[in-house]
């Protein structure tokens, strides 16, 4: 109940802030969408960063470094150093300089004015709109699962199915209201207000959290001497060969497993209760309340014995799949035998590892985890008979897969894949909402210290997370000596558990309170973003600049803001991905536009026909190659072997240049007016 | 130093950066630096300290100027 106090306080103030940053609202349009273009160096840098660092940064970060280790780092936070920082000084100056001079808020006014193409806007709206969309779904989601994981036994006997604590659902709707609550109120200028506070709470709420963890964990020495001793892939990019036999001794073990509840359910198996009971006595590892004896002892001596040894090669293959949850036998199998289940399913050879990995993992397996363990599972402030306390409903269905499911392969990074990840943070040269507080600056010099300081900021938050999550891999419980973080275990709730594991109910109500600054420093942004572009691209554009007040406007754009938050709160309420790769995809999208922005600021050859060619290849290939990736169900879906944002840009460029030289340039006027020294 | 000659010395930084980005030469190797920071975290965090200083050359030697900017020094009343 105390991190959901201190929740509560946390949202409280900031709905104070947004009431604050409303008396300095000066009551137009302008002010609402741009801040009267009078934000200075140090707002802009904490409002810049605090929007790009979103939960991705946070959630993310440590999530993904748990399931791929340390070069989580070079794939996304140092290549934004260089990326982000460089957009920053090549496009925004520029573009501020721009806006500033001809009056623009948004891109899209910008792209028609260059371009001299109106329809431009009508065919870069919905791509713009419907890319921001699953950046929101970033946040909305993380924090759902953020706050339920940390208020986890809150409540005494609501909410049990989830645990005891505050719904996803309900969280999400919270935290989107909140924001949209400061959003309405302030504006840009709360946006920036808001932005610049809960950047300076995460920055200094994450370095505490990192401190007090590494502590927990016994030192920043010892966390490491346990990565290295248990997964020492986790280290480094490539595979060590301790992981290998690791791997290929469970794996074996898992095999044994998977036959013998094959054998058990479909062959009418049975051991003899004194050969059971000797088995399980025999088995030597205790696990989670001895489940493993339960499970693996009566498998070791089917296969000791011999009564394995019947089964047929389909046989073996369909016991593997189905142990791994990704396949179910037919009802018809009896009569049909081979004929009844999936052609892919070999009957002539074993299936390797990374051919069983082909079939996706059905739902239903956190079904059968709460059946197995539902007599532990309850409010985990109560007790079980053992003295321990009860499980969560999350620990039921992660002990069932990492005690059910096949081991993970260890896996290294590609170096092509790792190289192709430096396309991905060219997002930021056409995220809308960055362009927006680009033209907030008060001078081009306000940008300076964002340019520098960005990189070493990204460091400050990014190293700690990383490291946490390579630390999480390894770590156990200094009393029972189990994993704190189990195998198998939802990347996106590694940290709130880590979080929650390690720390007090004070400091884990605080590092929450950080956790969800950084998610509410990108939504604000966001929100007001969609707002402003669809008064300013769609309404006021074409209705004509007078028909509407400013009075109006604003509240055009926030009704249009609620719709967009609706949409996006309703997704969030179907399966989660993973929040790591849900971004990837995300910025892919913004990144293949990238070429766009550029070459409109830098080559005058650009026209507005390559522009509708480098849009349409953008959209296409995002659109076709998310669909392949199984709309983000795939983690690690790649092109020719390297990212699809890579393919994406060469697509994009091809198109903007091959169509550009061949249709005519923009007029004499447009050219004198965007290159005016070259003219 | 003219801007054309500070705007090529900075584009060679980034280059170079973005090189010494690609890391290969770490990718086996799991010893931690300083007991506990591994390798491949430790290299890129020295990237992105690097980044910071090139990126404080070009604002030294290739900052754009333009008709209307309006110098600033420090933090201004919105700021505070």
């Amino acid at each position: 109940m105390t991190q959901l106090i201190i929740i509560s306080i946390y949202l409280a103030l900031l709905l104070g802030l947004g009431f604050f940053s409303s008396k300095l609202f000066r009551g137009t349009s302008k002010d609402y969408m741009l801040a009267s273009h009078s934000i200075g160096p140090f707002m802009l840098l904490m409002s810049l960063f605090g929007t790009t660092m979103t939960a991705f940064a946070l959630v993310g970060s440590t999530g993904e470094s748990f399931k791929e280790g340390a070069g989580v780092y070079g794939l996304l936070a140092s290549s934004s150093g260089i990326i982000h920082s460089l957009c920053f000084f090549v496009l925004g100056v520029k573009l501020w300089s721009l806006g500033k001079k001809h009056g623009y808020t948004t891109q899209i006014q910008f792209f028609r004015d260059r371009l001299e193409s109106d329809r431009i806007g009508i065919l870069l709206f919905p791509i713009l709109v419907g890319l921001i969309i699953p950046y929101l779904l970033i946040g909305v989601m993380a924090s759902g699962t953020v706050i339920n994981s940390i208020t986890e036994g809150a409540f005494t006997t609501a909410f049990a199915e989830y645990d005891y604590g505050v719904p996803p659902w309900m969280a999400s709707l919270v935290i989107c209201l909140v924001v949209l609550t400061y959003v309405f109120f302030g504006g840009m200028r709360g946006t920036a207000i808001a932005n610049t506070a809960q950047t300076i709470v995460f920055m200094i709420l994450g370095l505490i959290t990192f401190v007090i963890i590494s502590d927990k964990l016994g030192g920043l020495e010892e966390s490491t001497n346990k990565v290295l001793a248990k997964n020492p892939s986790k280290m480094m990019r490539s595979i060590d060969p301790a992981d290998i036999d690791s791997y290929a001794d469970s794996y074996k073990k898992w095999i044994v497993l998977a036959q013998y509840e094959y054998a058990k359910a479909h062959k009418g198996l049975a051991l003899e209760p004194a050969d059971e009971k000797a088995a399980i006595a025999a088995f030597p590892v205790a696990g989670p309340a001895g489940y493993l004896k339960k499970t693996r002892g009566p498998a070791v001596f089917a296969k000791k014995t011999g009564m394995l040894n019947n089964l047929s090669i389909l046989d073996q293959n369909l016991a593997l799949l189905i142990q791994d949850n990704r396949y179910e036998m037919p009802n018809d199998s009896i009569v049909l035998g081979k004929a009844a289940v999936d052609e892919r399913i070999s009957d002539s050879s074993i299936m390797e590892h990374h051919e069983i990995m082909t079939f996706p993992r059905l739902s239903g397996s956190d079904a059968k985890g709460l059946a197995i363990f539902g007599d532990f599972v309850g409010n985990p402030n109560e007790k079980l008979a053992s003295g321990r306390n009860k499980w969560t409903r999350k620990k039921a269905k992660g002990v069932f897969r990492a005690t059910n499911w096949a081991p993970e392969p260890p896996h290294g990074m590609d170096p092509w894949k790792f190289l192709t990840y430096f396309f991905v943070p060219l997002s930021v040269g056409m995220f809308p909402h960055l362009f927006q507080h680009w033209l907030t600056a008060k001078s081009a010099d306000s940008f300076k210290l964002a340019v520098v300081a960005h990189p070493i900021f990204i460091m400050i938050v990014w190293v700690p997370c990383v490291l946490l999550g390579v630390w999480m891999t390894s770590a156990t419980d200094p009393i029972s000596g189990a994993p704190i973080i189990a195998a198998h275990f939802p990347p996106n709730a590694v940290l709130p558990a880590a979080v929650k594991a390690l720390t007090g109910p004070l400091m884990a109500g605080l590092l929450t309170a950080g956790i969800l600054a950084a998610i509410m420093s990108s939504l604000d942004s966001q929100f007001l973003c969609v707002g402003t572009m669809f008064t300013t691209d769609i309404v006021s554009h074409y209705a004509g600049k007078d028909r509407f007040t400013d009075k109006q406007l604003i509240t055009i754009a926030r009704v249009f803001i609620v719709l967009i938050v609706a949409l996006t709160y309703l997704f969030s309420l179907f399966e989660p991905r993973r929040v790591f790769t849900l971004g990837v995809w995300c910025f892919s999208g913004f990144s293949s536009l990238f070429p766009l922005i550029l070459a409109s600021l830098y080559w005058k050859r650009l026209t507005k026909f390559g522009a509708y060619a480098a849009i349409l290849a953008a959209a296409g290939s995002w659109i076709y190659m998310f669909a392949d990736a199984n709309y983000a169900a795939n983690a690690n879906y790649t092109v020719f072997g390297v990212m699809p944002v890579a393919t994406m840009i060469t697509l994009t460029t091809i198109a903007m240049i091959v169509v550009s030289l061949i249709t005519p340039l923009p007029s004499k006027e447009t050219l004198q007016k965007f290159f005016p020294a070259e003219e | 130093m003219n801007k054309r000659c500070g705007k090529c010395i900075i584009i060679g930084l980034v280059c170079l950066l973005i090189v010494l980005h690609h890391d290969i030469w770490n990718w086996d190797n799991k010893e931690p630096i300083f007991g506990f920071m591994p390798v491949a975290l430790a290299w890129q965090a020295g990237i992105s300290i690097s980044a910071s200083l090139v990126w404080y050359l070009a604002t030294r030697i290739a900052w754009p100027t333009f008709e209307d900017d309006e110098p600033t020094s420090g933090m201004t009343s919105e700021d505070a």
